[in-house]
């Protein structure tokens, strides 16, 4: 397969799926004060930061994924909410949850198995790398068939 | 409306939203910027993260109509599926054979985990 996702690209991804699960969070604390209380604003101020962080790498990541695919894998959430419901919230771990989060993982690797070659950018860059050393020569050296690969 | 139904309402409005903003999110990012700050400021994204700030209050809402904090969650894998057709509607991406084992996996695990 000439694209498949690579294991960085899906760490990179997962990494930002922790940051957005720590949105949540904030957001059950916020749900929880008086409307435009100072509890409110900073719960609320806390959430949008993280959002923000999350925004940004966000956009990096989806260059080269699917979109169907990179917001998928957001369901590892699952992971990280279980893991702070624990921690933060003092919720009881049970063997259906630690189930539930086995399946998701599940899914989510097979989900990530699922991209077709040259799907994942339509006319990004990668797309357009792809082509380039086919109009210079028919066949292209094998070098020139790697460079595009790795692109 | 029971509460419940509220809280249904809110979610599945919430998670239109936030699909759509992924879409033009993801529009963004095949196009080709001049610089780095472009990549973030022009249209597509700015209305992107301006509806995914609206779904986010939507949530904060339905979180009030939530008997639990994972009540939330659970209703976000709407937005899974959301995000698998209007991909194939915008952007092709196709719905392959992993894709739908794969999303099968995630909606069991996350019914297995919540109920």
């Amino acid at each position: 397969m000439k694209k498949q996702i690579k294991v960085k690209d899906i760490l990179y991804l997962q990494l930002i799926v922790m940051i957005f699960s720590l949105s949540s969070v904030t957001a059950k604390f916020a749900s929880g004060q008086k409307f435009m209380t100072r509890g409110f604003i900073l719960f609320y101020g806390l959430e949008v930061v993280i959002l923000a962080v999350y925004a940004l790498l966000w956009q990096q990541a989806i260059k080269k994924f699917d979109i169907s695919i990179a917001y998928a894998n957001k369901a590892m959430v699952l992971l990280w909410g279980l893991l702070w419901s624990v921690v933060i919230f003092h919720d009881s771990i049970t063997v259906r949850k630690v189930f539930g989060v086995a399946l998701v993982i599940c899914g989510v690797i097979i989900l990530n198995r699922g991209q077709e070659a040259g799907q994942s950018g339509g006319k990004d860059a990668a797309g357009a790398g792809e082509k380039e050393p086919a109009p210079a020569d028919a066949g292209g050296t094998p070098e020139e068939k790697k460079e595009a690969d790795v692109r | 409306m029971t509460k419940f139904q509220i809280f249904l309402l809110i979610m599945i409005c919430s998670e239109l939203v936030a699909s759509s903003s992924q879409m033009l999110l993801k529009k963004s990012a095949t196009l080709h910027y001049s610089s780095w700050i472009r990549e973030y400021l022009n249209k597509w994204v700015i209305t992107g993260y301006f509806m995914l700030f609206v779904s986010m209050l939507l949530t904060i809402r339905g979180y009030a109509y939530a008997d639990s904090y994972m009540n939330v969650p659970v209703c976000e894998t709407l937005g899974y599926i959301f995000v698998m057709i209007f991909g194939r509607i915008f952007f092709g991406e196709k719905i392959t054979r992993n894709k739908i084992i794969g999303m099968i996996f995630i909606l069991a695990g996350i019914l297995v985990f919540y109920t």
